[in-house]
């Protein structure tokens, strides 16, 4: 009966002891489950640090053509109305262009690449024809206005009529650029 | 009309190749390699070239022209 016992305890020792062994390595994965995850959490700190990172093509693209092309628009609208007011509000905007502007230039950014420089290509090609029909829109109208019994003066609509121009141009090719890189 | 089809795919992954470091290795962006391997751009002939020999294959293995109408 006594050596029955003792081969029971023998056993159940045993088994605890198995119990002990597989517990480390169970602690070591939970060690190793911290460790990474708090590399994870370092790593995607350090992917979220603005500046390391240049700035991505459509980003360059969103502020110094989609961005620069409203400003424009809206600078030459402020310019149609002649008065102080709106001329200094234009002024804060083309001041906010040359931002725009200079903040693409002169900080980190991706350089373009072979598909890049094909999409900025075929995006002016259809800006040109975009331009041709709008520039030739903006005539009939002018022409049918013309021959309207109303006074206005041409001469000051000349110089909001340019920067509503620039504007437009920056602006379509910004948004075709952006369609060609996303399609 | 052919279409360029491609095995990049498969080989970047025999490679274990993420997008990003093939972009790296041959000069252009990440989301060139993407729209190559989705056959949505067609790549120039350097470009081409350049995969190629990263991979160490023929280009034509990696490029593949389909004539559909035959």
């Amino acid at each position: 009966m006594s050596d029955i016992s003792e081969k029971i305890r023998s056993e159940k020792i045993n088994e605890n002891m198995n119990e002990k062994v597989d517990i480390k390595p169970r602690i070591m994965n939970e060690n190793q489950m911290h460790e990474n995850h708090a590399s994870e959490k370092s790593r995607e700190e350090a992917d979220s640090k603005p500046t390391d990172k240049p700035m991505p093509i459509l980003t360059q693209n969103r502020y110094s053509r989609i961005g620069h092309g409203i400003v424009w628009i809206s600078a030459g609208i402020f310019e149609i109305p002649q008065n102080s007011v709106c001329q200094n509000i234009s002024m804060v905007l083309f001041i906010f262009a040359c931002f725009l502007l200079l903040r693409v230039e002169l900080g980190s950014t991706e350089s373009d690449d072979e598909m890049s420089i094909g999409n900025l290509t075929k995006a002016k090609a259809l800006t040109q024809i975009w331009m041709q029909n709008i520039c030739l829109s903006v005539w009939v109208i002018a022409s049918i206005i013309r021959a309207m019994p109303i006074h206005i003066e041409w001469g000051n609509l000349f110089a909001p009529a340019f920067f509503i121009l620039i504007g437009v141009s920056d602006l379509i090719t910004g948004i075709h650029f952006k369609r060609l890189e996303r399609e | 009309m052919p279409e360029l089809k491609t095995r990049m795919h498969e080989f970047r992954k025999e490679m274990n190749l993420q997008q990003a470091e093939l972009a790296e290795m041959v000069g252009v962006r990440r989301e060139t390699i993407g729209k190559l391997e989705n056959g949505k751009y067609n790549p120039s002939l350097k470009l081409a070239m350049d995969i190629a020999k990263v991979f160490g294959r023929p280009v034509e293995e990696i490029f593949i022209f389909e004539d559909k109408s035959k």
